[in-house]
């Protein structure tokens, strides 16, 4: 699944490890769904989207 | 805030790496203590050299420390880790299970001696292992 996380976190200047913390994943599992290697669970996507202030469709794109 | 500050974020994330490896060390005092505990019980080799309730008090530590263990762990562990592990322990079972079969048909066979269930669950410990590195070092 594509995703606009990495840039997200880059307009933030956040490094994945700070991603990481304020979701409560390692900064292994941010690197995974970033890279389209792993696919969040609706809860990890909730605390994404809550947390960038976006719904869950902006950040992530199932269709491509 | 720049790429290197430390944020809340990363606080929160190295405190519960250091909460981990705290978790960790626990767990691996427990087994050890365990396991001096069971050497400076056993006199010799084979059954009879331990005493009968070191023996009762030694299993259940063991089974004690990986079923909470086990259970801290994968509490403990985001849901990627818990994904890596999964597939590594359902590798690892399966492996098990077809080391189990293949050994006692060839056992039965004749063309091998009968199964070692220290061998089985070395295979099966290292089909996991290497399951879970190839699932880290994928990504």
């Amino acid at each position: 699944m594509n995703n606009r996380l990495r840039l997200l976190r880059a307009e933030r200047g956040w490094s994945q490890e700070e991603l990481g913390g304020r979701v409560g994943v390692s900064r292994q599992a941010i690197n995974a769904v970033e890279t389209g290697k792993y696919d969040p669970s609706l809860p990890l996507a909730f605390r994404l989207a809550r947390l960038f202030g976006c719904p869950i469709e902006e950040i992530f794109d199932d269709r491509k | 805030m720049t790429g290197n500050d430390i944020g809340e974020g990363t606080r929160a994330h190295r405190a519960g790496n250091r909460r981990f490896g705290l978790g960790m060390l626990i767990l691996i005092a427990l087994a050890g203590a365990i396991g001096v505990s069971l050497h400076l019980m056993r006199h010799g080799s084979g059954p009879g050299s331990i005493p009968p309730l070191g023996a009762i008090a030694v299993a259940i530590g063991f089974t004690l420390v990986i079923a909470v263990g086990g259970w801290w762990g994968f509490r403990a562990v985001d849901e990627v880790e818990q994904r890596y592990s999964m597939i590594a322990a359902t590798v690892g079972f399966f492996t098990q299970l077809a080391a189990v079969m293949a050994w006692t048909v060839l056992w039965i066979g004749g063309v091998m001696t009968a199964p070692s269930a220290f061998a089985i669950l070395l295979a099966s410990a290292l089909a996991s292992v290497i399951a879970y590195a190839a699932l880290r070092i994928r990504g």
